[in-house]
Parts: C-alpha cells; sequence; structure tokens
C-alpha cells in the first residue's frame, strides 16, 4: 500500500486501537517504509507522554478542599430550606441542571398546550355567543 | 489513585471524618482529571465539588466489587462531561491561555514530554480533549468512553486519532519530534 493511504492509520496503530488484519498491513507497510516509520515513532512517543501525564496531578485552586468539606459537611442541614422536598436541595438543583433540554421542552409543550386549549375555549365561547336565538 | 478498603467502609458507613480522608486523599487526583476535561481551572474546581456531592449521596449504592478509584474517576468524568456538553450548549468557550500550576519536570525526556503534552492538551476542541484524557491517560477503552459521551465506538475513534495527530503536531513544533506529514482532508 502507499504511504497516504497508511498514514490516516498511524495514530490508531500507536495506540493498538486497529483491527488486527489491519494493524498488521500497518506493520508491514512501516518494516519498509523510514518516513513512516518516523510518523508511527513521533505518534508513539505521544502515546508513551500521555500515559505519565496521569501520573502528575494539577494543583487545585486555594480553598477547595475546604468547599468541598463544606459542602458535603451536613446534607441534612440543606434540608431545613426546603422541608418539604423529599430529597437534599443541591440533588434538586442538579437534576435541574442535569436535564435542563427535558424540562426547557416540556414548559414548552405545556405552554402550547396551555394555549391552545385557551384559543379552543375561546372559540367555543364565541360560537355560543354568536349563535341566534331563535323564539 | 489508591483508596483503601477500610477508609471507603467507613465512608459507607456513614462517618463524617472518614468521607473527609477521603476528600484529602483523593481531590487532587479528582479535580486533576476535571481540569484535564474542562479545560479551565474555575470550572474543573465547581465541577469537582459537584462530583464530591454526587460521591456523599451515591456511596450508599457504590457496590464493593467494583474498585473504589475506578467509580470515582467514573463519577467524576461523568460530571465533566456532562458539564462541557451544557457549557457548549450555552456557548461559554474555555481559555486554553490559562494554564495551571504543573509540578516541575524533573528533567528526563517523558517527563518533559508529558509537560509539553499537558500544555498542548488544553489547545484541543473539548470533544478531542474529552477522549484522549480519557483513553490516553487514564487508560478507558473505546467502547466505555462511546458510552459515557452517547456516542458511537467509531465516533470516538476518529476523535481520538485526530487528536493524537494534533499532539504529535505540537510536539513536532516543539522539535520534540519529526512532523507528521499534513493531509489533503484534516479536522
Amino acid at each position: 500500500m502507499r504511504c497516504d493511504q497508511i498514514r490516516p492509520y498511524l495514530p490508531g496503530f500507536a495506540g493498538g486501537d486497529l483491527r488486527p488484519d489491519t494493524a498488521e498491513v500497518v506493520s508491514e507497510h512501516l518494516a519498509g517504509c523510514k518516513a513512516c516509520s518516523s510518523e508511527a515513532a513521533s505518534l508513539a512517543r505521544v502515546r508513551a507522554g500521555l500515559a505519565l501525564v496521569a501520573k502528575r496531578e494539577i494543583e487545585p485552586p486555594a480553598g477547595l478542599l475546604e468547599d468541598i468539606l463544606e459542602r458535603t459537611a451536613d446534607p441534612a442541614r440543606r434540608r431545613v430550606l426546603a422541608p418539604l422536598l423529599p430529597i437534599p436541595i443541591d440533588e434538586v438543583a442538579r437534576l435541574v441542571s442535569d436535564h435542563r433540554d427535558t424540562i426547557a421542552s416540556a414548559a414548552g409543550v405545556a405552554v402550547v398546550a396551555a394555549g391552545a386549549a385557551y384559543a379552543l375555549w375561546r372559540a367555543v365561547r364565541g360560537t355560543r355567543t354568536a349563535q341566534p336565538v331563535t323564539s | 489513585m489508591q483508596v483503601p478498603q477500610q477508609l471507603v467502609e467507613s465512608v459507607r458507613r456513614g462517618e463524617p471524618e472518614a468521607f473527609e480522608e477521603l476528600v484529602r486523599q483523593t481531590h487532587r487526583s479528582v479535580y486533576s482529571l476535571v481540569y484535564r476535561i474542562v479545560g479551565n481551572a474555575e470550572d474543573a474546581a465547581d465541577v469537582t465539588q459537584d462530583v464530591y456531592l454526587r460521591v456523599w449521596r451515591g456511596l450508599r449504592g457504590f457496590r464493593g466489587d467494583a474498585n473504589f478509584s475506578t467509580w470515582l474517576y467514573r463519577v467524576a468524568a461523568n460530571a465533566a462531561l456532562t458539564y462541557v456538553k451544557r457549557r457548549a450548549r450555552g456557548g461559554v468557550a474555555t481559555d486554553p491561555a490559562e494554564m495551571p500550576d504543573l509540578p516541575a519536570s524533573d528533567g528526563t525526556e517523558e517527563r518533559a514530554d508529558a509537560e509539553l503534552l499537558e500544555r498542548a492538551l488544553a489547545t484541543l476542541p473539548v470533544s478531542q480533549r474529552a477522549v484522549v484524557v480519557l483513553k490516553d491517560v487514564y487508560g478507558w477503552t473505546c467502547e466505555e468512553i462511546g458510552k459515557q459521551m452517547g456516542t458511537t465506538e467509531g465516533a470516538v475513534k476518529v476523535r481520538l486519532f485526530r487528536a493524537r495527530q494534533r499532539l504529535a503536531d505540537e510536539l513536532a513544533s516543539a522539535g520534540v519530534v519529526v512532523p507528521l506529514k499534513k493531509r489533503k482532508k484534516t479536522s
């Protein structure tokens, strides 16, 4: 196969993410192609470097630990703010946040339904008032 | 990140001191994962707080047959991915120029690469960054990532390969590796 056909597979080859038969074709090409081998080596180096990234810890902002401990210190205390809710207020906030689209869609449907009901009511009412009085 | 089983059991029994200890032992690792996905410090801090609220509430449901660290990372990744999805809809941009305080390299070639790559990760589009972080940094499978992101394994691989290519380009522009040949069609 030609180099331009092999190159798109090199990032997958570097991570062992190709099907075995595809990996074999790439491997055979690399054995006889210096340019592609060199690119494969670059990508392998990326993989090796990324594996080490996990061992590095990023320093969190000052006060994060305290903030977490404060928020998780007494979940029962937060229930006082919403005594009628069966679940903590944070859980409500999280559910609303995670399902924002669904809630917005449901609200939209409710508004349209209410509008349609109102229009229907007006139409029915209008029909009744417009009926001619017969004696 | 390894969390002693005894500590996990103490937390599941509802001992507040144990939960505090758990947070102390794990919050840096969790913050690091979240930061690598969301791409900025302020959002990463907010999401990390959310992770521990989820952990606090979910620990009783945590079955001891799974590794606790794996479960914690899963909760963290889920919270971070939910956040970036929401942010994408809201149009809030990441700030690739912002970089956290990273530990200094000890001078070895691999560690220097890791430092360079950590910075390069911040420049990737979020969909590529999330995939390459979960796969190549934290060792998830493409199938797991697809499930977590609500996409197919094939779509995950496409993003993953593009991300690796871009990261190799970053190393090349730093003179660390030979440049990859430019393809006719790029992402």
